[in-house]
């Protein structure tokens, strides 16, 4: 028994006092004559020995009802005892509880025999199936979301129960845990419930719960309004996690049989630093394309590697073997493969020259040969297939700019203006809609180009103005290198490698500087030459490029056009220009799908197994349907056919690394939480049950107590107006 | 002593005239009456006496005329026994009893009957024959006053001792405070019945005796045999008090299955004598019925 008022208990003496009474009482003795002592004899044969012993009962009575009282004062409760059965310990009357369920990916790492959620779900069935009426249970999810599943009605049906858990676990997302602390401080603060708990059920995985400076004033305010606040964390000891995040060749569209460099980011989280897998890639057809193991550390890698596809529609598949969380071992990426590609090349008629001083020449022979260059072998057993494969073919179509129109400009991936200083009105009008729809030009103006009407012609247009050329007679001991100026931009740093273009090796004897501050709104420079002069400029105008070029792709100012990395470049470029007109099939998390149909509406197909019929809009003589809700990371599917049964159009929705981190607080991070936040975390949820021991009181006596005291003053009562009155 | 019993005189005589001047009429008739004969009335006799029943019936006129009980023999026997010295408040159980036969006596010597007074205990103890007129009401008032309770009680003894002087009819009124058996009490008061004479039993109590108010646990000595009980009154104080009541009771109805009156006097000091003269005046209402 524990007493909560134990000073009480020195009133217990005071239960004597009935007894002192009687016996003063006693000793007090009278002396008379009585004159009826027949009757009194009569009375005390058959009744004084039977009213002694209801007296000492009446007295004792009075004892107990005193020592009851001081009893009842001093607050007995029966020791705690924790639940059966593994059950959870139900809440003392009128309390609302409130968990925050972790409901992020990492939640479906492996935990036991199953899985993190399905021990979280486990101890919120527990709380649920443990209220007893007057007693309020809200389960939260911890991604912000602003729903919640309540009960308040005790004991729940199991269906209902199952229901509640259900429908909270599929609230998914990334750990929101400022917005989920601040909605369940709301509940609490709302509640008319005295009894406050919150439940944390979580992995508290490192990357949420880094900053507990972030949360410890919510955790403050709930301690303000009385909530007593648990924490338990689910996370094995030597649990680790490959996840296997994006291959991206840096554009969705590629060339056939091109060699094209692919970005692979896997990640690998656990308890070890480092750690070893395998990754393979496989083809639309099954083919195994790359195999290699990978040793990682903590933390995301990415892997840099080359493949050559065939042409069409081609869907790669990167596996991962499996480990603690499985639904990041797989990604796929879908990559439409081209096998021919049209350049458009505009030369100013007036300042075409023939021969090699024809730029125009150049970029033939640069094209031509690098479409003529060797096939890129895939995996080993899969040379005899991709013998078969035609490499993609170069178009050049030479036009002249009056010749630039809609319809010439349909079909081409790049144009490129050779020397060209103007244009016709009705040319350049294509040109901007051309480049508004989502193409790309170059701008190259040559030493025959008169910069002061190219920039008139091409305010609108180019990124920068250009001015006079640099330098007058080529000195062929000055020049200048080129260097990227976007060092993060990977096609760039691609290209500036010894295996792409190597641009840094060129040498550029004369350019055309540019005007200061001329640098159009959106535009920035790709690369620059060794005299900080701008060499590539890149602006975007609508859904297309604008790419200006100082130096002129002929060979007068430069040695470009006859190095090995020119074709590279221009063929880069060209590809570049293909991905960009096309709309992206592997997306960022939230960016749009957008899908040319032949339909009035398509059938979108969830990577949760949901579909929704979306409908078509018309644009630029074409339809498309869009799709924004893309949070959700997987393979999305647009289905044009009626019924919606068809394959369709992939896209593919990349997966946030986070999700896949299933590390958890290192012991100092972990004591930062505690000691900032005021919330001790169990690992185990029997000592979360032996805390919770520790805070409860047991079932109270004092009912029971007063209840006693009640009929034994009822019964004192009874007896002293029945015998004695 | 002689003072005394002038005292005890002059009490039964205010007490009696008090009555006669609170009722506005004889009790000597309304007591000792009973009727005669039918004659025919005459202009001046007392309407009062008119038989209307008869003149419904005839249209005649009658006086109904009655005979005065002269010479009944009164026999008052009292208790004087120890029990009967215990008094509360006011006067002892046998000062109350006393003045209740000085009462009796007195009445019955201004009807002119012939009186007596015996005297029990643990038998008869002292006896005044019977006899009328004042200088026997002072024998039997020095005879009250002489005796003092004392000793112990045996009603089937002593009253059978004081019974056996009632040879003739006439009415016999036992004064006690009946603490026995109340069918060996009333057994022997029975047997004067049977013989023709008119019983009334008169218990006498002190109210005190009936309530048992003592908060302390109390040594009770019995006055008649000196025997002491201790009991705490408060175990047994209601259980006494149904007794008590039972007591009275049992003797009443025992009295009434042999036909003779019960009266039960609370010792008094106010109005005492109401009883007895309520009683009394329903004596002479049945004889006069």
């Amino acid at each position: 028994m524990i007493l909560m008022s134990p000073p009480f208990l020195w009133a217990l003496p005071a239960a004597a006092l009935p007894i002192i009474i009687y016996l003063l009482f006693r000793r007090k003795r009278r002396n008379t004559a009585w004159g009826a002592i027949f009757i009194l004899k009569k009375v005390m044969e058959t009744r004084a020995r039977h009213m002694l012993w209801i007296q000492y009962l009446i007295i004792a009575l009075r004892a107990i009802a005193i020592a009851a009282a001081a009893l009842l004062f001093a607050r007995p409760y029966a020791p705690w005892h924790p639940p059966r059965d593994g059950a959870f310990p139900a809440p003392p009357p009128a309390t609302h509880r409130v968990v925050l369920l972790d409901t992020s990916a990492g939640m479906q790492s492996r935990f036991g025999a199953g899985s993190r959620m399905d021990a979280a779900l486990s101890v919120c069935r527990g709380i649920v199936h443990a209220g007893r009426f007057p007693v309020r249970v809200d389960l939260l999810p911890m991604t912000g979301s602003t729903n919640s599943f309540r009960s308040d009605r005790f004991p729940v049906r199991a269906e209902r129960v199952e229901e509640l858990l259900a429908g909270c676990a599929a609230e998914s997302g990334r750990i929101a845990a400022e917005s989920a602390l601040r909605k369940a401080a709301e509940l609490f603060r709302s509640s008319p419930f005295q009894g406050k708990e919150l439940y944390i059920l979580s992995g508290f995985g490192l990357r949420d719960f880094s900053e507990p400076s972030v949360l410890s004033p919510f955790f403050r305010e709930l301690g303000r309004q009385g909530v007593s606040v648990f924490a338990l964390r689910f996370h094995e000891a030597g649990a680790r996690n490959f996840g296997v995040f994006d291959l991206s060749p840096g554009g969705d569209v590629l060339l056939a049989l091109q060699p094209t460099s692919f970005r692979l980011t896997v990640g690998y989280y656990g308890d070890d630093e480092t750690a070893e897998t395998r990754v393979s890639v496989t083809d639309s057809k099954g083919r195994l394309l790359r195999e290699e193991p990978l040793a990682l550390a903590n933390g995301e890698r990415t892997v840099t590697f080359a493949l050559a596809l065939p042409s069409g529609e081609n869907t790669l598949v990167v596996r991962l073997p499996g480990d603690d969380l499985a639904a990041d071992n797989v990604i796929s990426r879908s990559f439409s493969v081209k096998n021919r590609l049209v350049v458009l090349a505009a030369q100013d008629i007036a300042v075409m020259k023939r021969g090699f001083e024809n730029p125009r020449a150049w970029l033939g022979l640069a094209l031509d040969n690098q479409a003529k260059g060797e096939v890129a072998h895939g995996a080993p057993g899969a040379d005899d297939e991709l013998s078969n494969e035609s490499p993609f073919s170069v178009e050049l179509v030479g036009q002249i700019p009056e010749q630039i129109n809609a319809e010439s400009l349909d079909g081409a991936a790049l144009l490129i203006l050779l020397d060209v200083a103007s244009m016709p009105a009705e040319a350049l009008d294509a040109v901007n809609s051309y480049v508004a729809r989502g193409g790309t030009v170059i701008l190259a103006p040559g030493p025959d180009a008169d910069h002061e009407r190219f920039n008139q012609s091409f305010a609108g247009l180019a990124p920068m103005l250009i001015d006079a050329p640099g330098s007058g007679p080529i000195d062929p001991e000055r020049y200048e290198h080129c260097y990227v100026e976007t060092g993060d931009d990977p096609f760039w740093i691609d290209l500036e490698s010894a295996g792409g273009a190597n641009l840094g090796s060129p040498r550029f004897y004369n350019h055309y500087r540019t005007m200061p501050d001329s640098l159009a709104e959106g535009a920035r420079v790709l690369l620059s030459l060794t005299d900080n002069s701008p060499l590539l400029a890149e602006r975007r105008i609508g859904r297309g490029y604008v790419l200006l070029w100082t130096a002129g792709f002929g060979s007068d100012w430069h040695s470009m056009s006859v190095h090995a990395g020119f074709p590279v470049m221009l063929i880069s470029l060209a590809n570049q220009a293909l991905c960009r007109s096309a709309f992206p099939r592997n997306l960022a998390p939230g960016a749009p799908i957008i899908s040319a149909v032949d339909a009035d509406r398509a059938k979108v197909i969830r990577p949760d197994g949901g579909a929704e019929t979306v409908s078509a809009v018309r644009a630029g003589g074409r339809s498309f349907v869009r799709f924004d809700k893309t949070e959700l990371p997987g393979d999305y599917e647009v289905r044009t056919d009626a019924a919606g049964d068809l394959p369709g159009r992939l896209y593919h929705v990349r997966g946030d690394p986070g999700d896949s981190d299933v590390r958890t607080m290192g012991p100092a991070m972990r004591s930062a939480f505690e000691t900032a936040c005021g919330v001790e975390l169990f690992d185990q949820e029997s000592d979360l049950v032996k805390h919770l021991g520790g805070r409860y009181q047991g079932r109270p006596w004092s009912p029971l107590i007063a209840a006693a005291l009640m009929i034994g003053l009822l019964l004192e009562m009874w007896l002293s107006r029945r015998f004695f009155t | 002593m002689a003072d005394r019993i002038r005292r005890l005189e002059l009490f039964s005589r205010l007490r009696v005239e008090g009555m006669l001047a609170g009722s506005g009429k004889s009790p000597l008739k309304g007591f000792a009456a009973d009727f005669l004969q039918h004659r025919q009335y005459f202009p001046g006799d007392s309407l009062k006496y008119l038989d209307w029943r008869v003149f419904g019936k005839s249209e005649r006129l009658f006086i109904r005329e009655y005979e005065e009980l002269t010479n009944t023999r009164v026999s008052i026997i009292l208790d004087v026994s120890g029990s009967m010295s215990y008094g509360g408040a006011s006067w002892t159980k046998h000062a109350f009893a006393v003045r209740v036969a000085a009462i009796f006596f007195y009445l019955a010597m201004l009807q002119r009957d012939s009186f007596s007074l015996s005297l029990f205990r643990e038998r008869r103890v002292g006896y005044v024959p019977f006899g009328g007129g004042r200088q026997h009401l002072q024998r039997v008032f020095k005879a009250l006053v002489e005796a003092a309770p004392a000793e112990g009680t045996d009603f089937e003894l002593g009253l059978s001792e004081c019974a056996s002087t009632a040879r003739r009819k006439g009415l016999t009124v036992a004064i006690s405070d009946f603490m026995d058996e109340p069918e060996v009490v009333v057994k022997r008061l029975a047997q004067l019945r049977y013989r023709g004479s008119d019983v009334i039993a008169v218990q006498i109590h002190d109210p005190t005796e009936l309530d048992l108010d003592f908060n302390a646990v109390t040594r009770f000595h019995d006055p008649e045999s000196g025997q002491v009980i201790v009991v705490d009154p408060q175990l047994i104080v209601r259980q006494y008090r149904i007794a008590f009541e039972a007591h009275l009771c049992e003797l009443k109805d025992a009295c009434h299955r042999h036909n003779f009156a019960f009266v039960a006097l609370p010792v008094s000091e106010e109005a005492y004598e109401a009883p007895v003269f309520s009683y009394l005046r329903r004596r002479v209402e049945g004889f006069t019925r």
